[in-house]
Parts: structure tokens; sequence; C-alpha cells
């Protein structure tokens, strides 16, 4: 009877905690946030369609390492010429750096916060984190990266193919993987 | 736990100057370790008729001696175990990533091998410059940094530990699931279960591929990113390797009181030879001196 009881009990708090558990981990955005990360969404598909309308040619394997320097170093310039005016906050504007940085912080502070935390100090401490709007990302003389963590990943808005997310300090870097260009960053992103 | 110790590592007092030697320190970057002779080739696999052979080396891209002696002990095993063709654990090119650097790092250690027609297939690390190595063809990526490739019975999951996204652990599932392989084995850069000290194992990681390995029936995986040896304890039924010293070694980097490990060796360098023949598994993994520091057999786990 004891036992019984302890389970009703038992499922009981499960029914109650558990949404409150999941919302903790991952809060849904609210109808602005939403807007805002959508808006985020459309702006980075945007930029990698117009990439791939200035790519003269696209990477295909070969053993030729000069060749595939050569395309990343023309792509990379090509972009750099059609933004030429970018700037740090175009991407994460005021308004998409506060998501961004609320999104973060709910992750860190929720209940994988301390394994992210762990994942990211464990990964590679001293990776880059001199990051220039338009430029090339700073990993030129074979710099470690910094891993992603996998829930970080999943909780921040995904990215069309070629642009991804870096982590360096506690700031939030837009990687163009294909020209090898820092996009835009987010200084303090994580908290 | 056995503490695995090759011969090279032993002591040598010369009198009257008193001088210790270990081979294989950070920083031994000299001439190429002096090879044992062609007989003394210590092949404990049983070379079955048939079987798939393979070689997995991992962190191995500095171009510098013990990549190279590693390079040459891999050679000299070639000729009597003939493996088809090497898995590569990440950090595939420290450094620079200029065409010297390929051929200083990569096409010149493995020549011999690559000159047998052996192919490498690897995985990327946080030292890797993702784009261009992807696209290098000795490498077999394909132009992705995560792929699949299937030899006779076994079925090989390359994944990219640097930034798994939802995209590509869903992408791992579908190919998971849709496997008829009778062995599937995966492998990365990043540890999931580690006794070295230097990084220690990636959780979140570790807590968005479990689930998928044990529910799929992974076999065995295979990870680097420390730069020692470890064979682990089996994992929820998983059969783990570390290798991580194929170039780079962290002298005496392995937590002594960590009971995760089945074996060990973090005082040089070394690869693995692996044969799969039906449901058995054989491996053994040799230091750059050519000295067997572990080996073994494993069975195909039970389908759940």
């Amino acid at each position: 009877m004891a036992i019984q009881r302890s389970r009703v009990i038992g499922f009981v708090l499960m029914v109650l905690v558990a949404p409150v558990a999941v919302l903790a981990q991952s809060p849904a955005p609210t109808a602005s946030e939403q807007k805002v990360l959508d808006g985020f969404r459309a702006k980075a598909k945007d930029y990698m369609d117009r990439e791939h309308s200035l790519a003269a040619d696209k990477m295909k394997p070969t053993t030729d390492v000069a060749r595939l320097e050569t395309q990343r170093k023309l792509l990379r310039d090509a972009v750099q010429q059609a933004r030429i005016h970018a700037k740090q906050g175009d991407f994460f504007g005021e308004q998409t750096a506060e998501v961004f940085r609320k999104i973060l912080a709910d992750l860190f502070h929720g209940p994988d916060g301390k394994k992210i935390e762990a994942s990211l100090n464990h990964a590679e401490p001293g990776a880059p984190a001199q990051f220039r709007v338009n430029e090339e990302f700073p990993n030129q003389n074979g710099q470690p990266i910094q891993s992603v963590p996998p829930t970080v990943l999943k909780a921040l808005p995904a990215l069309p193919k070629g642009l991804e997310y870096c982590i360096a300090g506690n700031t939030l870097a837009l990687h163009d993987t294909s020209a090898n260009m820092v996009v835009d960053y987010l200084p303090n992103a994580l908290p | 736990m056995k503490r695995l110790t090759p011969m090279r590592n032993t002591i040598i007092l010369l009198l009257p100057l008193v001088m210790v030697v270990y081979p294989g320190l950070p920083g031994d970057e000299g001439a190429p370790a002096a090879s044992m002779p062609e007989s003394a080739l210590d092949v404990r696999l049983p070379l079955k008729a048939g079987s798939l052979r393979w070689a997995v080396i991992g962190d191995n891209g500095t171009g510098e001696g013990p990549e190279r002696d590693v390079a040459h002990e891999m050679q000299r095993y070639w000729t009597k175990v003939q493996f088809d063709f090497v898995t590569m654990d990440g950090d595939n090119i420290y450094g620079g990533h200029s065409p010297r650097d390929f051929q200083l790092k990569f096409e010149e250690p493995y020549k011999p091998l690559l000159d047998e027609g052996v192919k490498f297939y690897a995985s990327l690390g946080n030292h890797d410059d993702a784009q261009i190595e992807m696209n290098y063809k000795p490498y077999n990526m394909g132009g992705n940094a995560y792929y699949t490739f299937d030899k006779k019975d076994v079925e090989f999951f390359v994944l990219d530990s640097n930034y798994m996204t939802p995209k590509e652990l869903s992408w791992l599932e579908d190919k998971l699931k849709s496997s008829t392989a009778k062995w599937k084995i995966a492998y990365f850069h990043h540890p999931l279960y580690t006794c070295a000290k230097f990084h220690g194992p990636d959780i979140d990681l570790r807590n968005q591929l479990m689930p998928l390995f044990t529910r799929y029936g992974v076999n065995a995986v295979w990870y680097g990113h420390e730069h020692v040896y470890e064979r682990l304890k089996p994992q929820e039924g998983i059969y783990f390797f570390l290798e991580g010293e194929s170039g780079q070694l962290r002298y005496h980097n392995i937590h002594r009181s960590c009971d995760l490990d089945a074996a060990h060796f973090d005082t040089d360098r070394s690869f693995m030879l692996v044969e799969i023949d039906g449901d058995q598994m054989y491996f053994e993994t040799i230091s750059r001196t050519g000295a067997v520091i572990d080996s073994g057999q494993l069975a195909l786990q039970a389908k759940k």
C-alpha cells in the first residue's frame, strides 16, 4: 500500500516537474524572439545564396592542395569585395544579440550547463579569439579550433551549409567555411 | 590493471656518466629509432584468408621524426599483414596546411603505403583545416565532413565531432538504422571516455552519441584527441579504443587511479592493426619501435 502511494506521488511529481525541467532546458522563444531568429536565418540563407553566385567553381576532391587554397582565396576575395562595408553587428544586431545571449544564458544556467562548460573547457583551451569581420578566419597557422558542443548547436538557429558557429572564449562567431572568413561575431555571447 | 611498458623504455645506465634515456619524450624529434630486423615482426593477428584488415592512426600529422618512425613500422608490418586501408582519428595535419605541409606531414611519411595502394580514410580533428582536408583526395572523404564506407562485413561511420549538428545526428541515426552490416564501427576525434588528463572526456558529445550507438548496435568506437593509447573496458557493451599518439605524445598523461582502462600506453607513439573475421575482431597495438604493447581478441556482441 505504502509502495503504491509513493508510486502515485512519484508519478504526480513527475507530471508536475517534467514540463518545468524541459522548459528550463530549452524555453521556447516568444513570438517576438522567434521573429528575430527568423530574420537571422533569412539573412544567413541570403548570404549563402549570394556566395554561391560569386563562386567561380565548386571545390572538388583533388590531390592538388594548392588548387584548393587558390579556389578558397578567390572565393574569399570575391565575398570580401561584395560586402566591403560589412561590420560587426550586421548579423548579430542589437535585437538578435539579445536573443542569442538569452538562449545561451538559459542553456548554460540550465540542467546541461555544467556539462556544456566542461565540454568547452576540455575541448581546446586557447582557441583563437581575435575575430575581424570580413577577414580570414584566425586559423591560418593551424591554430586549434574549439568544438561547439552539440547541445549548443541544438539550441541555436540552424545555419545553411557553408556557415558555422564558432566559440572562442565567450565570443560566438559566424564562420563562412567555404571562404574561411569571419562573417560576424558576437562578443560576450556566453554568460 | 596491466601496466604496459615497451622494451625501449628501460632506463639505461651508462657508467661513469649516468644517463637516463626515455625514448619518446615530447620534443624527441631526432633521427628515427633503429627498427628491429624484419624477422622480429611480432604479428599477433591470425591473418585468416578473406578477413578484413586495417590500421588505425590518430593525432599523427606532425611531420616530425616520431610520425615517420610510426609510418615506417606500419610499412614494415604491412609487408606481412597486408592491411587494405588506414583509418585516421583526426588531427591529420598540424600547423600550416600548405601543399608542402601535406607533403611533409602525410605524403612523405606514408609514401610506401600509398605506393602499395593502401587507402586512408580521415576524420577531422580540431587542428585540421576542414574545407581543405575534406577535399584532399587521398583522405577519401568525398568532400564531406562526415561519411560512411563499407568493407566486407563492416560499415564504418566517420563523424565530425568538431561540429556535431542536429543534422549530423539525424543523418547518423538514419545511417545506423538502415545499416545491415554485421559490424558497425564509428570513429571520430573527441573521446567519449578516457583516463587521459589533458582534455578528458567530452560529456556533452557522449550524451548525444551513446543513445544512438546503443540503440542501433554500434560494436566498436575509435577516437583520438588525447595523445595516448587506451583500450577501455567496454562501455554499455561497446568496445572503445583511443589511438591519439601516432605522431604526438603526452608523456605519462594517463590518470593512474582511473579504472576505465583495460590497457593503456603513454610513453611512446603507436598505431594499431585490426582484423575482422566473421564474428571475431583481433587487434594489436604497436609502438614506434615495433614492440607490441597490447593485443587481443573481441567477439561480436549479441544483438539486443
